[in-house]
Parts: structure tokens; sequence; C-alpha cells
């Protein structure tokens, strides 16, 4: 499959990543290697087998419904690149 | 917007929902964080909801049970082995960059709620999912502030199909729905906190028409007023584009509460690729038979079961029947009356008209009253007795037994004196003076007007201080007052 530039456009618009012009080469050339991988996994006959999700056997796998593992604010909040006292902050994502 | 004021055709209004309804667990869908409502910001949150890397998710067994039991209640087909999946969604609200939930295999699939009108809304299917933190962007000028407490918080989202016709018939589903999670204990159903929120799709199209218009999406609907307001004037608002004779374009749209009416939703995120995959993390929803059953045996009475049998043993109207099963704490105190004592119907006017609206004022739940079933059906004995009248019941012995909850109502009302004279005697000392005191009215009667009882009757109940039996004493009265 050949990745053009329009494709690639919107992969990066859904990633909301942004790339110079040398990059988008190099990283459309990865795209495309990735996807010749995956045309090699198509020729497999797969005929009759049913889809892999999950590596395990399926079993019933739940935890009580207790209070358990909160963070402390300061903490939450110590890895985001920007915060004030109570939130997270980040640019404004919505014309109001 | 001028809206016009004379259709030229016959349209049919078409609209679908999507309700979300907040699970009452303690902890959220796929870690331990409290869902308490109303913490300080971003304080219920751990390394799952702020989707650290190497965090795993596990479920909460809590959210199977509330979802099977809604799907008994809505009569749906509960799937044995729903799965998970991604929803990809780059929003600053969900940490992931996706949001767990139910795509391919939902936990419940088809069902139905019957609304008051008899109409039959059908349910698409519910899913299993998680709620997204919540973006603030009011506070500050140039900034979008993150709090994910709501993170994680486990949803249940139902999809009808798109059975509506009007703004009533959605409103009378919200109300339905909300009871009956209240009364299957899955959500508390606050609206205004968003514990219950809806999503409105309308569409409309000529009457006859068996193709659907683009339809509308309108967000941000979080009461059932505005569900009706909002859907009121988005009907509007299409009707004139087809009237004019262009197309209604598929859109998101916001409602304003503050003016009632609807406008695009402009986000600077619009890619609505969601690229839904499974999520390998999480292993299949498994629900057995025997768990089925289990749940099946624990279920209470569903409101509109309740609703018939009131209605049908003891002969109560429907608008009543309505305002006693609207909340299950009421309807359990009503049963539990009905259970014990008689004069059912005196009891259901008496919660109506005087208990239920008494404990709204004082903001205490009914179980708090102070008063014991047995002194409320005792004073319902007194009255059917006629040795008090209904209104001296509910207006002087009534506080009186709130007061004093160990008395006998019988007791009390013959300490104050309350208690009605049927004693033809005693009658008839109260008529003889009205009728002397007032020649001229007596003679105003005679002569036709009629009306002029219910003076007779105001003038002896003050002389009786209210003691007269007014059955009897009307007829005493008319007998007396003829020439």
């Amino acid at each position: 499959m050949q990745i053009n530039d329009s494709l690639f456009s919107k992969l990066e618009n859904l990633a909301k990543l942004d790339f110079q012009p040398q990059e988008r080469e190099k990283l459309k050339q990865d795209l495309e290697n990735m996807l010749n991988m995956v045309k090699q996994l198509e020729s497999v006959d797969t005929e009759g087998v049913a889809p892999l999700v999950y590596i395990n056997e399926p079993v019933h796998s739940t935890r009580p419904d207790l209070i358990d593992g909160q963070l402390k604010k300061k903490d939450a909040l110590s890895n985001a690149p920007n915060h004030n006292d109570d939130f997270i902050t980040i640019p404004k994502v919505i014309d109001l | 917007m001028d809206l016009p004021k004379m259709k030229k055709k016959a349209y049919q209004t078409v609209i679908g929902l999507e309700v979300h309804i907040q699970l009452n667990t303690k902890s959220k869908i796929f870690c331990g964080d409290s869902t308490f409502f109303g913490a300080e910001p971003n304080t219920l949150v751990s390394a799952i909801s702020l989707a650290h890397p190497g965090t795993l998710p596990k479920i909460n067994e809590e959210v199977i049970p509330k979802a099977v039991k809604l799907g008994l209640a809505l009569n749906s087909k509960i799937n044995p082995s729903s799965t998970f999946d991604r929803k990809s969604y780059f929003y600053a609200d969900l940490p992931k960059g996706y949001q767990i939930t139910q795509d391919k295999n939902p936990i419940l699939i088809g069902g139905q709620l019957t609304l008051e009108d008899g109409s039959q809304i059908n349910i698409h299917h519910v899913h299993l999912e998680e709620d997204a933190g919540k973006s603030i962007h009011h506070l500050a000028p140039h900034k979008t502030l993150l709090d994910y407490n709501r993170a994680g918080t486990p949803l249940l989202e139902l999809v009808t199909e798109p059975d509506f016709r009007s703004g009533e018939q959605v409103e009378q589903f919200l109300y339905s729905l909300r009871q009956l999670i209240r009364y299957i204990d899955i959500s508390d159903g606050n609206m205004e906190q968003g514990s219950m929120r809806c999503d409105v799709n309308i569409s409309v199209r000529l009457l006859g028409d068996q193709h659907y218009n683009n339809r509308c999406e309108v967000k941000n609907v979080n009461s059932m007023k505005f569900a009706k307001q909002a859907i009121t004037f988005e009907v509007q608002r299409q009707i004139a584009i087809m009237e004019a004779g262009e197309t209604v374009a598929q859109n998101t749209l916001n409602f304003n509460p503050e003016t009632g009416e609807t406008s695009p939703l402009r986000s600077k995120e619009n890619a609505t690729d969601y690229r839904y995959f499974p999520d390998p993390d999480l292993p299949p929803v498994l629900v057995s038979h025997e768990f089925i059953d289990k749940l099946k045996k624990e279920m209470p009475k569903l409101p509109w079961v309740l609703a018939q049998n009131i209605k049908e043993m003891y002969g109560i109207s429907k608008e009543d029947t309505r305002l006693l099963i609207a909340e299950k704490e009421i309807a359990n105190y009503f049963l539990d009356y009905t259970k014990q004592y008689p004069h059912v119907k005196a009891f259901a006017n008496l919660l109506i008209n005087k208990l239920i609206p008494f404990c709204k004022v004082k903001k205490m739940p009914l179980s708090e009253l102070a008063l014991s079933k047995a002194n409320l059906s005792e004073m319902l004995q007194m009255v059917a007795d006629n040795t008090i009248s209904m209104s001296a019941a509910t207006q002087k012995l009534l506080p009186l037994m709130i007061l004093n909850p160990d008395t006998s109502p019988v007791e009390l009302a013959a300490k104050q004196g309350i208690t009605q004279s049927s004693n033809k005697d005693e009658l008839s000392t109260w008529i003889e003076e009205v009728i002397a005191e007032y020649p001229d009215k007596v003679k105003a009667y005679q002569n036709g007007k009629k009306g002029l009882i219910g003076f007779f009757m105001g003038e002896i109940m003050k002389r009786s201080k209210g003691k007269a039996n007014p059955k009897e004493t009307s007829a005493l009265l008319s007998k007396k007052l003829e020439p």
C-alpha cells in the first residue's frame, strides 16, 4: 500500500502530531514497511480461525468495589507539564 | 431567529436518545478511586485513571450486577460474554487518548420501556464504559483546566431507537428511566449533578415519509425541562430550514439553558474517526444463567408493576398513584401501611396532601416522621366513625400527634376537645342561634338565595369551634330554614 501525502496528513491529524518535510519522507517509508509486513501476515490462510484478541483463556477477572490506590493531589499534578494548585492546565481547546 | 408563524406542510419529529447513567458504586469502573461527587479537584485519581504507563485496568465487580438489573427491568437480552473496545478520541479529558467502552459486543441488547401514554420505546442496546474527566473552559482566559476526578466513573450508556415523536415523550421516558434506576438502586439519577445525562438526536421529516432526514445531536442537556425546550427549539429551527427549501446539515449542537436555544458546537478537535479496536487489557465480561437467575430473585417490584397493583387493589386514581410511586421511599412507606391497616384510600390522601409536603418542607425523609402508622390508622378510624372531621384531624390533631408521639390520638382529641359533635340538641342550639342572629339572610334564603347555606354553615362552624359534624349539621340546617 502506498502512503501518499493526503493519507499521511490524515494520520498526522488523528495523532495530533506535526512533522517537518524531511521527517515525513522517512516516516512514510517506515509506515510502508509496516504495512508490507502486515501484508505478508495477511497471506496466511486464516479461513475458519476465530480472531485472537485475548492471549489468556477468558477468565472472569474482577476486583471488589473498594477505594484503594488514590494519589495525593500534589503527586497527581507533579507529572503534568503545566498545572496550578488544583488543575492540570492546557491551551484552551474550545471556542466559547 | 425568525421562526415561521404558519407551517406549509405537516411534519413529523423523530427523536432518539443516548442516555448516560453513572452507576452508584463506591469506586471507579477499572480502578480504586472514589466516585464521590463534589470533592476537591484531582484528589480522586490514581496511576490508572491518569493513564500512567504500565498500569492495568481491572473491572469493578459491582458494575456487572447493576448492568444486568437494568437489562432485566428493560427486558433486554443479556449478553453472556460482552467485550471492551478502545475508542480513540484524542481529547484532554481522556488522559489515555482513548475511552474504554463496549462497541462490538455490548452487555445488553434490545429491550423496551413503555411510556405513560402507552407507546413503547425500543432500546437499541446498553453498553458499559468509563466517564471522562471534566474540562473547565470558563475559569481561566486562555487555558482549559482539567479535573480528572470523574475520569473512570462507571457509566451505562443507553441508546434508544428513533422512536420518540415529541418532547413530551422524551420527558416521560427520562422520568420513567430515572425512577427505574433509583428503584433498582443502580444510580442516584441526579441530573443536576450529571449522574444521568442525555444527548438528544433530532430530525424532522414530512408526515408519511419513511426515510429519516439528517439529524442534529444536542449535547449538554441536563434536565428533563431542558430536553423538552431543546427539542421544541430544534424542531422549529429544522422546519424553518425545510420550509425555505434547504436541507438540514448534520451537526452537533450545544444547548444553552439560559436562552433555550441550540447552537453549533465549535470545537478545535473535530476528528471523529474513533478507530475502535478490542482492548486486550480487559477480558470479556462473563454473565452466567445462574447469576442472572440469582439477580432475578433480588429484583424489587418495578414502578409500573406497583402502579398497576395500587390502582387495582385500592381504587386509587392514576394521578394519585403516580405520586405514591414517584419515589421508592414513599412507595415503601405506603405499602407498609397497606399491609397492616385499613382506610388505605384515606391514608393515601393523607400521605399525598399532608405527610409528603410536611416532610418536604422539613427536608426530612418520611421514615423519620414521628408518627406511627398505628396512630395514623387510629386517627383515620376516628374520621371514619365521624368522631372527628377530616379537617380537624389534619389541621388540629395531626400536629398534636407529632408533638406527642406516645399518646393515642383518641386521647389527644378528647383532651383538646376537638371531637366532632353529632349530638342533635347541641347542633340545634348552634343552628337556632345563627338563625336568630340573621333574620334578613334567612328571609333571603327562603326567597331563593340558596347559596346562603354556605354562609350559615360557616357561622355555625365558628360557634361550634369546628366541632359540628358538617353532614348532620347541613341536613338539620336545611330543615330548620324551611319556611
